[in-house]
């Protein structure tokens, strides 16, 4: 039995045999076939071959019997509690700072007049009222040390216990650009 | 007909996982009863002769007990012959270090494949069986992995730890070599 020069198209005689080739390759092998005895002959031995592999049987229950049982979902470390904890307070801070510095800030051409300057430019500049907390609760918590979330923890504790400055039942003192009230 | 539809599931392999994972043993089952012929073929084709069915069992312990660092760049099938091939090697170190254990001779292996079959080999069968057998122990497993089951050059390169093109090689040099077995 002699070999086909086209090593390409042998390549693919397996492919043939296990049906894993696509239409166009499959019918290009195909047409090849049809002309040459030398892959013809070498298919039908890989074929022969296929046929006569040993195929023992299996105790399939037995097997599946031995497997392990599936292990349990990651436990969450005492550690991993403190940053999730850490998380939720931070994201409760931060919206509150959000709400509150959203609502104080002048829109348009309203302007709306403040219980402090202080306060104001405290807003502004990105400040609490207090003039020393600058926080930047986006992203990123997994990536911090403890002793960054616990300093974090600290920051937003002052931001809560600061008194609330919104006017609540008052009615601000409101005036518009064009001179109205 | 696929493995899937021999299986009687055809639920994907990641998604059998997934199930087994969450305690549906009978998404365990259909893994088993999908991959375990290829893996037995595999096994005895490389040589082993009386404990196929134990090499297939670790190697589905081995598997399943690390299934959570599974990845899928490549087939599970593709992974489990690499585990029972890892198998294959371990126990022939061992079994050499025991006995100096000489190369399998052609009658052998002839004779266990009947055993393994169960079935009265025919001369045909015979010749064919032995021209297999009369591989390398490297082109033995390339051939099969190729020709009985089907793997690219790439899965059999990622199973046997070569290169696609060393895969090749080996390849068609056992198809010159069972040519060459059977024209003599």
């Amino acid at each position: 039995m002699t070999d086909c020069p086209n090593a390409e198209l042998r390549d693919l005689l397996p492919d043939l045999l296990h049906d894993r080739l696509d239409g166009a390759t499959r019918t290009r092998v195909e047409a090849h076939l049809r002309g040459c005895e030398e892959c013809r002959g070498e298919l039908a031995l890989l074929r022969s071959l296929r046929a006569v592999a040993p195929t023992p049987r299996l105790d399939v229950a037995g097997i599946v019997a031995a497997l392990p049982a599936p292990r349990a979902p990651r436990r969450w470390t005492a550690n991993s509690w403190r940053i999730a904890a850490a998380i939720v307070v931070l994201a409760a801070g931060g919206s509150s700072l959000v709400a509150h510095f959203a609502g104080s800030r002048p829109t348009d051409s309203v302007r709306v007049a403040t219980l402090s300057p202080a306060h104001d430019s405290a807003v502004d500049s990105g400040r609490g009222a207090s003039g020393d907390v600058e926080l930047n609760v986006g992203y990123g918590y997994s990536e911090l040390t403890d002793a960054q979330l616990l300093a974090l923890l600290k920051d937003v504790q002052q931001i809560n216990a600061m008194p609330s400055t919104e006017t609540d039942a008052t009615v601000p003192n409101v005036t518009l650009s064009n001179g109205g009230a | 007909m696929t493995d899937s539809a021999r299986s009687g599931d055809e639920r994907p392999d990641l998604e059998l996982i997934a199930a087994w994972q969450a305690g549906d043993q009978r998404a365990a089952t259909s893994l088993v009863e999908r991959h375990a012929p290829a893996l037995a073929r595999f096994v005895a084709s490389c040589g082993e002769r009386r404990e196929v069915d134990e090499v297939v069992q670790d190697t589905f312990v081995r598997a399943f007990g690390s299934l959570d660092t599974f990845r899928a760049d490549s087939s599970l099938r593709t992974w489990l012959f690499t585990i029972a091939r890892r198998l294959l090697l371990d126990r022939i170190r061992a079994e050499r270090r025991r006995r100096d254990r000489v190369e399998i001779e052609e009658g052998d292996a002839v004779t266990e494949f009947d055993a393994l079959d169960g079935v009265v080999a025919d001369e045909t069968r015979q010749q064919l069986r032995a021209a297999v057998a009369g591989l390398s122990p490297r082109q033995r497993e390339v051939f099969a992995l190729r020709v009985n089951e089907g793997l690219s050059y790439k899965e059999i390169a990622d199973v046997v730890g070569t290169t696609e093109g060393a895969a090749r090689v080996h390849y068609h040099n056992a198809v010159h070599a069972i040519k060459e077995f059977l024209n003599d």
